[in-house]
């Protein structure tokens, strides 16, 4: 019998380690962002389309966005932060970026992320940033240059004004309209996950203030707009919502 | 005992066989060039494979600079992109081609290039390798079969050596002509030593009117706001003064020229031309896609008060111009000093060294 011993120990070993239900014990997140109008989650046509949108008809042509402070909430609600992750987003084609495989492997209750930049980063010098990371201002395009800091998001598209297609354009930026995303569902992350968000961009004019380019104004640089950038930010932060979680096809 | 000599044979055999064709060659040696990105500019992305090379960066700068490239040796890529100009041609509106046909469009200023990810002004190509073959059979330009090109370089000794040396063989393709243009052109820097960047960094003050020319230039035009702006650092911003988009200015309400929409087929692409950098931007007149104003004044003049509002496609970015303020038509509302200020500013953002630096000048002359 002892003959036998050996062998079974190292077998017993081997099955053990090639065992194919094996969970990782840290994972990484992939997260997409699609841009979707309406309760219907109707997919956003850039550039062509035209959205009704209370008394307004609206085009929309630009979506960006620089995100950062991302984090899981956990069961109990409490952040478990992902630091020195930075993200810009150009919709539609730009659309998912990935964090890296540094999360523990669990359940989670929540993904939450900032659309801005803390003080530091917002006004620190933007020529460090590497050749393709999310904040060389050639990446984003969204750097204000000698004037300091990133516009965090930039919402453009077309209106109609008398009759005639005007533009309209909201830039949100400053730190005060820095906007933090909850995203509160269940997340089974014991595997590598792609998390797909839906931008709500019905609720870009309507989450939190009703707003239209026509009543309230069809520009904003964030600065001698009556707070329109401001409104327009507490309505960006409430318009994410979770559309699914599946596992990463390799 | 044998056995082992054999074995040493054996392997020494085998060897000299799989060194093959290398035996006893040199290997392929190039020196490296790095580009010294000027202060305070955002890190490039270099093509990962077309390496920067002393000999890459000499061959491009002859097949650059050489009329052997066109179909009667009258012009080279440096006839309409000259140094002293800003590498644009010589003030002209159209370039005229080698059998006297007149562009369409004018002459793009060729500088910082390693940051652009398309080219031309409608971005149809996308990489400088492929940019750079064009021109030499379009028939409005060189009319030249790129292939003939071959054959007319590699007779000659000197890019046989060139080819070497940057290649390691003396083989001469189109692919081989394009890379090493790429690498010619990447290096073709503008910046960190005008008068605006010595100012960045401390050393230089800008007068009165250049500071208020940079005050309007990143201030927002906004009926709302107690002081004027022009609205030029949308799309002129940060270091590169460009944010090297697609978009469409206003120029015209009837489009006679597509842009990205003649390449895209794209309805909302029409009227969309490539954003110039303002670097060097004294250099470069004529102004616009289609060299259509002559002087600063003039478009400056333009985005005051000419901005077409019923343009296809206009940028959303162009909503400060379109603007009605207050008590007043509709635009910027400069005065006349305040656009004096604009120009001068831009005149601060010249760095003479693209016109002294010796790499970047004609080797033939």
């Amino acid at each position: 019998m002892k003959k036998f011993a050996l062998p079974l120990l190292v077998a017993g070993i081997l099955l053990t380690s090639c065992d194919p239900e094996k969970k990782p014990e840290i994972v990484n997140l992939e997260v997409v962002v699609q841009p979707v109008f309406g309760a219907g989650n109707a997919p956003v046509s850039y550039n062509d389309a035209s959205y009704a949108m209370g008394t307004d008809t609206v085009k929309f042509t630009r979506n960006d966005f620089v995100l950062s402070e991302f984090a899981l909430l956990d069961e109990q609600g409490a952040r478990v932060d992902i630091r020195n992750e930075y993200a810009y987003l150009s919709l539609p084609n730009r659309n998912s970026f990935t964090l890296p495989t540094t999360i523990a492997a669990g359940q989670y209750a929540g993904f939450a992320f900032a659309i801005g930049l803390d003080s530091t980063t917002n006004h620190g010098d933007p020529s460090i940033w590497g050749g393709s990371h999310p904040l060389n201002p050639a990446v984003n395009n969204l750097h204000w240059g000698w004037t300091g800091g990133y516009i965090f998001a930039a919402m453009e598209g077309y209106y109609q004004k008398d009759g005639a297609q005007t533009p309209w354009l909201y830039h949100i930026a400053l730190l005060e309209n820095r906007m933090e995303v909850v995203v509160e569902t269940p997340l089974d992350l014991t595997d590598f996950k792609t998390l797909t968000l839906h931008l709500d961009l019905e609720k870009f004019f309507k989450a939190v203030h009703a707003l239209s380019p026509n009543e309230d104004g069809d520009f904003s640089h964030s600065t001698f707009d009556n707070g329109l950038a401001h409104k327009l930010s507490e309505n960006l932060s409430q318009s994410f919502q979770f559309a699914s979680l599946e596992n990463q096809t390799p | 005992m044998t056995n082992t000599r054999w074995l040493v044979f054996g392997l020494l055999a085998l060897l000299v066989v799989s060194c093959g064709d290398n035996w006893g060659k040199k290997p392929h040696v190039t020196t490296p060039y790095v580009l010294q990105v000027p202060a305070g500019f955002p890190q490039p992305v270099l093509p990962e494979d077309n390496l920067l090379t002393v000999e890459g960066i000499l061959l491009g700068r002859q097949l650059f600079f050489d009329p052997i490239l066109s179909l009667d040796s009258s012009q080279s890529c440096g006839s309409c992109h000259n140094a002293e100009f800003g590498f644009t041609d010589h003030g002209l509106a159209y370039s005229v081609g080698v059998d006297g046909s007149v562009g369409d469009r004018n002459s793009m200023p060729l500088h910082n290039l390693a940051w652009h990810q398309t080219f031309f002004w409608d971005g149809r190509a996308p990489s400088l390798r492929e940019q750079s073959l064009e021109p030499i059979s379009n028939p409005i330009e060189m009319k030249e079969d790129v292939l003939h090109v071959v054959e007319k370089l590699q007779r000659q000794p000197r890019y046989q050596d060139a080819f070497t040396a940057a290649f390691g063989d003396e083989e001469v393709t189109p692919e081989r002509m394009g890379l090493a243009m790429e690498q010619f052109m990447l290096i073709i820097l503008s910046g960190g030593d005008s008068k605006f960047d010595r100012f960045i960094e401390g050393t230089a003050n800008l007068t009165p009117e250049e500071a208020l020319g940079l005050q309007l230039f990143n201030g927002e035009s906004n009926p709302n706001s107690p002081t004027p702006g022009a609205d030029c650092f949308h799309c002129h911003g940060g270091a590169l003064f460009t944010n090297h988009k697609f978009m469409n200015n206003g120029l015209d309400s009837v489009l006679t020229d597509l842009g990205l929409g003649g390449v895209t087929g794209l309805a909302p692409d029409d009227g969309k031309f490539k954003v110039p950098s303002l670097r060097n931007i004294a250099y470069t007149a004529p102004y616009m896609h289609d060299g259509r104003f002559q002087t600063l004044e003039q478009v400056i003049e333009f985005y005051n008060s000419g901005v077409e509002p019923n343009s296809p496609n206009l940028d959303p970015s162009m909503i400060g111009f379109i603007q009605t303020h207050s008590g007043s038509t509709r635009g910027l509302n400069l005065t006349l000093s305040q656009r004096q200020a604009l120009v001068a500013f831009l005149n601060t953002l010249t760095d003479t060294r693209i016109e002294t630096d010796t790499l970047y000048q004609n080797p033939f002359k």
